[in-house]
C-alpha cells in the first residue's frame, strides 16, 4: 500500500508521545523538585528509490538521487534540569538548593535515590525524612526538646533545646552530582537514580565544589513553564492533526485508485 | 492500447512517490536538525513538453533535500548545541564518520560526548569526555568541563550545492565517499536546538496539490477507458 499511511501514522504516535510528554509536565505544575522532560524526535531510515552518483548515461551521473524517508521515531525522552522558582514556606525543614546537587534519600532496600524535592519533615522518633517517610541521609536525629532547627547554607543542622542557651550540631546533610543529571532514571516521588549515562553521585558539602548552597525555609518548585507547555501542546495537537490529514489525503488517492476499475 | 494512459499511469505513481515524501516531512516536523525534502512538480512534467520527441511519460524526477536552517528553540539544556550558520558536527557511526545537524547531545556511559543514538560526537582530536559538572560551551564549540578545557567540537562544511544522502536519525553521508569535508566556523550555541525546517504550510499546500494531480490523473486513465469501452462495445451496434 502507500508508504504515506505508515509515514504518517508514525508521525502521529511520535505527536502522540509528544503530548504525553507534555500531559506529564502539566500535571506536575506544583510539583516540588520536579525536572520537565521533553521529547526527542529523529528521522526514520531511508528508502534508495535511485541511487545519488549512479551513472544516468555513459558519461553523466545523477546529482541527486531519490531517498524516500518512512517517517520519524521517539530518539529520547530528556530531563531538563533547569532551577525551578524558589518559594519562601517558612517551614524549617523545608530546604532547596540553590545551584546544582541533589538531597540523598534511603529508600526501603536500602539503595540511595536523589532528590530535589526538599519539603522534609520529622518521622515519630525525630529523624529527617521525606514526604514518604524515607530517612534523608546522612541521617540526621532532632531531639524531642528541640525548639528550634537551623540548618545552615553548608547544610549544618543544629537545635535549640529546651533549657539551654548554646545551638548543638546533630549533624551534617551533604549533597551529591551528576555529571550527566539528563541521564538520571526517574522512578517517581521526585526520586531519581543513577544510571551508566548520570555517572555514579558524587557527595560534597553545600556549597563547595560547584554544588549549590542550602536555603532553609524555601523550596524549589516544578520547573515546568505553563506558558510553554501550552505552546507545545499547540504544536504537538496541530502537528498530530497534519499528520492525520496526510492519513486522509492517502486514504482517499487510494480511493481513487480502487473507483478506476468499473 | 492507448500510450496516453500509461502517460496517466505515470502521473499517477509520482503523485504516490511525492505524498511519501511529503508524509516523511510531515512526520518529522518536530524532529530536531531534520531538513525538508522534495520532489519538484515542474519537472514531472518536463517530459511532455515536446511530445514529437519523447513518449509523455514522467522521464525524470528532481529530488533535492532543502538544507535551510530551522530556526533555533531555546531549550535550557546544557548538552545541547546548535549551529548558527552552515556547517555540520561530526559523528562516529561504525560505518565511518557522519554528518548532522542534530545537537541534542548526551552523556554517554563511558562519559563521552554521545548524540541521541549513543554515537560518539567527534572533536578536533578525537571525542570528547565530559565527565565533571559543569559543562560550558563557547561560541568556537570549546567544551569546558569544571572550568577545564576538554576539547573542541569538530564542525566541517562540504562544497554547494550538497551531495549528501540521509541515513535516518538525523545522519547525512556524502553521496561520494571520497569527497572531503572542509572545516567550518559557524557559532556554536550552547543551549539551543535547531528545529525542523519543515514548513508546514507549504507541504501542506503541496499535499492538497498532489492529491489533486492524482484525482486529475485517475480521471485521465477512466476517460481512457471509457472511450475504450466505447469502442469495444458501442461502434459495433447498428
Amino acid at each position: 500500500m502507500i508508504r504515506a499511511l505508515w509515514t504518517a501514522a508514525s508521525g502521529m504516535q511520535a505527536q502522540q508521545l509528544n503530548i504525553d510528554v507534555v500531559a506529564n509536565n502539566l500535571a506536575n505544575v506544583s510539583t516540588t523538585g520536579f525536572k520537565k522532560s521533553r521529547a526527542d524526535f529523529q528521522d526514520l531510515m531511508y528508502q534508495t528509490v535511485k541511487t545519488t552518483g549512479a551513472p544516468s548515461t555513459n558519461s553523466t551521473t545523477i546529482p541527486t538521487g531519490i531517498q524516500v524517508g518512512l517517517g520519524v521515531k521517539t530518539a529520547a525522552v530528556t530531563k531538563i534540569f533547569s532551577a525551578g522558582n524558589i518559594t519562601q514556606t517558612g517551614n524549617d525543614l523545608d530546604l532547596a538548593i540553590q545551584g546544582d546537587g541533589f538531597f540523598q534519600v534511603q529508600q526501603s532496600d536500602g539503595s540511595t535515590a536523589y532528590t530535589k524535592a526538599g519539603s522534609f519533615k520529622k518521622d515519630g522518633q525525630g529523624k529527617v525524612v521525606t514526604s514518604d517517610g524515607s530517612p534523608v541521609l546522612p541521617e540526621i536525629l532532632i531531639p524531642a526538646n528541640a525548639t528550634k532547627v537551623t540548618v545552615g547554607s553548608d547544610g549544618t543542622v543544629s537545635v535549640q533545646q529546651a533549657g539551654q542557651t548554646a545551638a548543638t550540631t546533630v549533624g551534617t546533610l551533604q549533597l551529591a552530582s551528576f555529571s550527566n543529571p539528563s541521564g538520571l532514571n526517574s522512578i517517581g516521588k521526585n526520586l531519581f537514580l543513577p544510571t551508566d549515562s548520570s555517572g555514579a553521585a558524587t557527595t560534597g558539602t553545600a556549597g563547595q565544589n560547584g554544588l549549590g548552597s542550602l536555603e532553609q525555609g524555601y523550596i524549589e518548585m516544578s520547573n515546568v513553564s505553563t506558558m510553554d507547555e501550552m505552546v507545545n501542546m499547540i504544536v504537538g495537537q496541530r502537528a498530530y492533526e497534519i499528520n492525520s490529514k496526510v492519513v486522509q489525503a492517502a486514504d482517499e488517492m487510494l480511493q481513487q485508485a480502487s473507483g478506476l476499475k468499473r | 492500447m492507448n500510450s496516453g494512459m500509461y502517460a496517466a499511469l505515470s502521473g499517477n505513481l509520482s503523485a504516490l512517490r511525492r505524498l511519501d515524501v511529503i508524509a516523511n516531512n510531515l512526520a518529522n516536523s518536530s524532529t530536531a536538525g531534520f531538513k525538508a525534502d522534495q520532489i519538484q512538480f515542474e519537472s514531472v512534467l518536463a517530459g511532455v513538453k515536446n511530445p514529437s520527441t519523447q513518449d509523455p511519460t514522467l522521464s525524470s524526477e528532481r529530488f533535492s533535500t532543502d538544507f535551510s536552517a530551522g530556526t533555533l528553540q531555546k531549550s535550557d539544556n546544557v548538552l545541547d548545541v546548535a549551529l548558527d550558520g552552515d556547517g555540520f558536527f561530526v559523528v562516529n557511526t561504525p560505518q565511518g564518520p557522519a554528518y548532522t545537524r542534530q545537537g541534542n547531545f548526551r552523556r554517554g556511559a563511558g562519559g563521552k560526548l554521545e548524540n541521541a543514538d549513543g554515537y560518539e560526537v567527534q572533536g578536533q582530536g578525537g571525542p570528547i569526555s565530559v565527565t565533571g559538572n559543569r559543562i560550558q560551551i563557547s561560541g568556537a564549540g570549546v567544551v569546558n568541563v569544571d572550568g577545564v578545557a576538554a576539547g573542541t567540537l569538530a564542525q566541517v562544511d562540504f562544497p554547494k550545492p550538497y551531495a549528501l544522502t540521509k541515513q535516518g536519525g538525523g545522519l547525512f553521508v556524502p553521496a561520494d565517499p571520497q569527497a572531503v569535508p572542509t572545516a567550518s566556523t559557524s557559532q556554536v550555541k550552547q543551549g539551543f536546538v535547531e528545529s525542523s525546517n519543515v514548513k508546514v504550510v507549504v507541504e501542506m499546500a503541496r499535499m492538497i496539490e498532489t492529491s489533486r494531480y492524482f484525482e486529475s490523473c485517475a480521471k485521465a486513465i477512466k476517460s481512457y477507458d471509457d472511450m475504450a469501452g466505447k469502442a469495444a462495445n458501442d461502434l459495433g451496434k447498428i
